[in-house]
């Protein structure tokens, strides 16, 4: 299941990333839907949560310039974080979703920032703070809770179909 | 009342004529919406071709500024997927002979450098990338320094020296300084300066003449070798 959902998604998320979403500015943060599907996949299934963190690093950093693999760490991490809270969450609701996003996206940025720096790319916190990751996490807060919803039913899908080869 | 009469026999007629008349202009109606829908869409396709014409008028006319170049045109395909970073994705690759660390440049100036290749789509580093390094000059005074790029979009000119009188508007180039870009090429202008008394060196903040949110066509000067001088460096105790 995870195979066969996650690499063309990921793929074509990724092409849209970079030729769309990228060009959508507000200040100078966009919408991060690769770490979005991450993040509720993560949600939905926290096993593969992590599988999908690195296939969508990885789908990132081939049309990025930085070292690759910062993508692939940051969202693992984030991934990672998102896995250990499932238990504890009784319900997927929109609030919750919206507030993964949130702390997602700034987990993610974070984690990123200081890789970046440990590979001598110093960014100035106080630009970067206000114009790209909060705006990114804002855009992200907001369309979290479709991309939840596509992602849920893409998830009910895949499950049937392996109850009836199961079958 | 002749026209009275003639004026109710038309309304006669044409209450019973309607409706062949009404499926007439329902067909009639249904051709002119697709003649609309058509003609839109080479409005579309004209004003695209027309804004690439402009795009490519212009890049034409940076290309005859400095002749000695050989150029080969390319259009955006991607940005960078991460917002820390300033990297493009253009449309030519090895195939059309692009190499690792050619100049890239507009009708406004100084763009970036191709940072990676595949045979058919390479990568631009711009200059306002955290880790591009530049050789730069201030046009008027002929004083060198570094150009970084900064987060901000801005360009930061590090190492002027102290005994210079640097003016909000100059004009910064290239130097040709390290071999990494050809001399000359127009970068941007003094915004501020930043000169204390006790620090070695002054710095100058730079705003770029492209604005690289918008650049949808690029020229990569072909004939232009970067010189490696990284050896170099290795021997230098």
């Amino acid at each position: 299941m995870i195979w066969w959902i996650a690499v063309p998604l990921l793929a074509v998320v990724s092409l849209l990333q970079t030729t769309v979403f990228r060009q959508i500015l507000l200040l100078d943060g966009s919408l991060d839907l690769l770490l979005l599907a991450v993040l509720c996949w993560s949600l939905l299934r926290p096993e593969e949560g992590m599988i999908w963190a690195v296939l969508a690093g990885c789908f990132s950093d081939i049309f990025s310039g930085g070292p690759f693999g910062i993508t692939s760490i940051a969202y693992l991490l984030t991934s990672f974080c998102i896995s250990q809270l499932h238990g504890r969450l009784r319900t997927h609701s929109p609030i919750v979703v919206m507030a993964i996003a949130l702390f997602g996206t700034i987990l993610s940025h974070l984690a990123v920032i200081v890789l970046l720096a440990l590979f001598g790319r110093i960014l100035e916190f106080e630009y970067v703070l206000p114009y790209v990751t909060l705006p990114t996490a804002f855009l992200n807060t907001l369309c979290a809770v479709p991309v939840y919803l596509l992602l849920h039913r893409l998830h009910g899908i895949g499950a049937s179909i392996l109850v009836e080869d199961k079958e | 009342m002749q026209r009275s009469i003639a004026t109710s026999f038309y309304n006669f007629r044409d209450f019973l004529s309607a409706p062949r008349n009404l499926q007439e202009l329902i067909q009639r109606n249904s051709q002119l919406e697709e003649r609309v829908a058509q003609l839109e869409a080479e409005v579309v396709t004209l004003r695209e071709q027309a804004s690439e014409v402009d795009a490519l008028r212009a890049l034409l006319g940076a290309a005859r500024q400095l002749p000695e170049n050989r150029y080969l045109s390319a259009t955006v395909i991607g940005r960078d997927t991460s917002p820390f970073l300033q990297y493009l994705i253009l449309d030519q690759g090895s195939d059309s002979g692009v190499r690792r660390g050619m100049p890239v440049v507009n009708e406004k100036g100084l763009v970036g450098r191709i940072t990676e290749v595949s045979a058919t789509a390479s990568k631009l580093q711009l200059i306002t990338d955290p880790d591009s390094v530049i050789n730069a000059r201030i046009q008027e005074s002929r004083s060198e320094g570094i150009l970084v790029g900064r987060p901000t979009g801005d360009l930061e000119l590090i190492y002027l020296s102290q005994d210079i009188t640097v003016n909000v508007g100059e004009i910064v180039v290239t130097s040709g300084l390290g071999g990494g870009f050809p001399p000359e090429i127009l970068i941007g202008r003094v915004v501020s300066v930043h000169r204390r008394d006790y620090e070695l060196y002054q710095t100058a903040i730079i705003e770029p003449r492209s604005d690289f949110s918008r650049l949808e066509m690029v020229l990569i000067i072909t004939n232009f070798e970067p010189v490696l001088i990284d050896p170099l460096l290795e021997n230098i105790p």
